[in-house]
């Protein structure tokens, strides 16, 4: 199998914070798309995916994670692709979101997501993968990293990568 | 995604696998491991040129689901000795942002199996508090590696 290619698509590094950040226009030559988010936050936020500017309830997510000592499993429908939530802290955490199919109009759409997560209201560091379904059959032309509360601070990167097949 | 270099290693194990003068034109790094330990452990430390380590895992084993936390570079999973021959462990380590002057976001994917007597799948969330780019990586545990045990490092550019 040959190994998948990452061909960077777009990427932001904060200069000012910010309580989202889009791409868009995205090109539909690729099979995937990679979004590597690398958040600084001094306050709590979250890092969550919306596509195509739609904020309707259409995202259905199911999680399992270990906080080190317990391990859990819940799902929630909701307005957004779920990512990390994340409480003031001074070091970096990353998400790495998996985009399935993003270009296709004959299924919705699939996503892949693992983050160190701290916890939003007790800054429990947590490990998590997530399994996100878009209940859409349009093809992905516009990602909307959204910090639902607060914002992003200086220092926070984005980069979208596409995956050939 | 580029490969940087692959390192087998060869007849009569050797004691680490490493890579140095890792490229600083990346954006991210990928390690991608196939290792078997000549002793009873089946994990192994991945270690940079500097930094210390905190973690947090989930595991599976097909039965139950467990999750702990360490502070030691020993995250990256082989296949144990005592396994059926010609068993390998294999770990997907990804760093972000490698070349930045602070700490460093990881996130690792392993999986164990052992002909169907033990199994093992686990995602790490890992720390690395550092203040330096990562110019080297080593993986190395507390005996050698066996023949055919094999890393391939992978830069992400922004090309």
């Amino acid at each position: 199998m040959a190994t998948p290619t990452y061909t960077l698509i777009d990427s932001t590094v904060l200069g000012s914070s910010a309580s989202s950040v889009t791409f868009s226009s995205i090109s539909q030559d690729y099979r995937d798309l990679v979004l590597v988010v690398e958040l600084v936050s001094t306050n709590t936020s979250f890092a969550a995916l919306r596509f195509n500017s739609d904020s309707g309830s259409n995202y259905s997510n199911v999680w399992m994670q270990g906080d080190g000592s317990t391990a859990s499993s819940s799902s929630q429908t909701t307005t957004y692709i779920r990512g990390f939530s994340s409480a003031a802290r001074t070091n970096p955490i990353m998400a790495t979101f998996q985009i399935m199919d993003y270009s296709a109009t004959d299924k919705h759409k699939s996503t892949l997501t693992r983050s160190l997560d701290p916890g939003l209201s007790t800054p429990v560091d947590k490990t998590v993968a997530y399994a996100g379904r878009w209940a859409s059959t349009s093809a992905i032309t516009q990602i909307d990293v959204v910090a639902i509360s607060n914002s992003y601070d200086v220092g926070s990167t984005f980069y979208l990568y596409g995956i050939e097949a | 995604m580029q490969l940087i270099e692959t390192i087998e290693v060869g007849s009569g194990g050797a004691a680490s696998i490493e890579f140095t003068s890792i490229p600083q034109d990346g954006v991210d790094l990928v390690v991608k491991f196939s290792g078997r330990s000549t002793n009873g452990a089946n994990r192994i430390a991945c270690t940079f040129n500097s930094g210390s380590f905190s973690w947090i895992y989930l595991l599976g084993t097909g039965s139950s689901a467990s999750s702990n936390s360490g502070t030691n570079s020993s995250y990256v999973y082989t296949g144990d000795s005592d396994y059926t021959a010609n068993t390998f462990g294999n770990t997907e380590i990804y760093i972000a942002n490698y070349t930045s002057a602070t700490d460093k976001s990881i996130s690792v994917d392993a999986v164990n199996e052992n002909n169907a007597t033990e199994a093992i799948q686990v995602i790490h969330a890992v720390k690395a508090s550092m203040s330096q780019s990562i110019t080297s990586l080593t993986l190395s545990g507390s005996a050698n590696l066996a023949q055919y045990s094999t890393a391939s490092l992978y830069k992400i550019t922004a090309d």
